[in-house]
């Protein structure tokens, strides 16, 4: 059986993957980020959305990669999970280099995470190699994505 | 986020929003004791990293600059000339910003610093939605420990 799925670049080169519904809304225009003082490097920035204050994550920088592309045009994505603790749905934006694409998976295509990303398999459900491109795509747990407390 | 922690706290019916470095930084009323002109403010360079002491009704409080970081400066930038001297904690120290106002509790929505965005040494409590824009709350006690561990 297959499902859909959304891939989320990373940097040029690494990417990851969210299920289908977790994917809510892409920014069409880039939303008024508000610089959150003391915290950590990766997510540090927030904006309004329908009368929330959204987190916005760097996954290159949360993951210590490299971020390849020059380009300044940067996607801002809300994705909606349930937190670990409360059952309760929340939200978490991430700022992405491309827009997100879809694609298909099946249980067949499991696969080893991407070395860059093995100290962070924590972060990931399990992994698929991309039909078309060959790539391994981690799939992210944003629960725990989003629930990390640096240094507390 | 229906189940939002920070609307449980008893939080004070009026804030002293605290404008400093483009910071808009919001104090439980209940923290402030006053407000003072820096005119009388005897500038030092502490080994605590106060910028200069100011007496009022036979105490005498430690004075502190902040950067838009929440970072100690050390020296008192020139744009800011109000003391907001606090009250509740020992010992006592003010604040020196640009400029204050006086904000209703009412008039904000208080939700919680989103988890990916805490670290030990934030003296943030929340964030406000005022309006369309994005405001930060600590209180007298939180700035306190963020002085004292030398942590600013």
């Amino acid at each position: 059986m297959k499902v859909s799925a959304w891939i989320v670049s990373i940097t040029d080169t690494v990417f990851a993957s969210v299920g289908e519904f977790e994917l809510i809304h892409i920014l069409p225009d880039s939303p008024s980020l508000y610089k959150v003082p003391k915290a950590p490097c990766y997510c540090q920035q927030v904006f309004i959305w329908q009368n929330k204050i959204i987190p916005v994550m760097n996954l290159a920088l949360r993951f210590g990669l490299e971020q390849e592309s020059a380009t300044t045009h940067r996607f801002i994505c809300i994705f909606a999970y349930r937190a670990q603790k409360t059952g309760l749905l929340e939200y978490g934006a991430l700022s992405l280099n491309a827009s997100p694409t879809r694609t298909e998976v099946s249980d067949e295509q499991v696969c080893k995470l991407p070395t860059d990303l093995s100290p962070w398999r924590h972060y990931f459900r399990s992994c698929f190699q991309e039909a078309n491109t060959q790539a391994s795509i981690p799939i992210l747990k944003l629960e725990c994505l989003f629930a990390y407390q640096e240094g507390v | 986020m229906e189940n939002n922690p920070a609307q449980l706290v008893d939080w004070s019916s009026h804030f002293i929003a605290l404008v400093f470095d483009g910071l808009s930084l919001l104090i439980p009323q209940s923290d402030v004791y006053s407000l003072e002109p820096t005119v009388d403010m005897i500038s030092i360079t502490s080994h605590n990293g106060s910028v200069g002491q100011l007496e009022q009704s036979g105490n005498v409080w430690s004075l502190y600059a902040l950067s838009s970081e929440l970072n100690l400066l050390n020296s008192c930038p020139e744009t800011y000339h109000i003391a907001l001297l606090m009250k509740n904690v020992q010992p006592a120290f003010g604040l020196l910003c640009e400029q204050v106002d006086t904000i209703d509790r009412n008039q904000i929505s208080i939700h919680p610093v989103p988890t990916a965005m805490k670290t030990e040494n934030s003296p943030l409590l929340a964030l406000a939605l005022y309006g369309n824009e994005v405001r930060y709350i600590s209180s007298a006690s939180a700035l306190s420990h963020l002085l004292t561990q030398g942590q600013a």
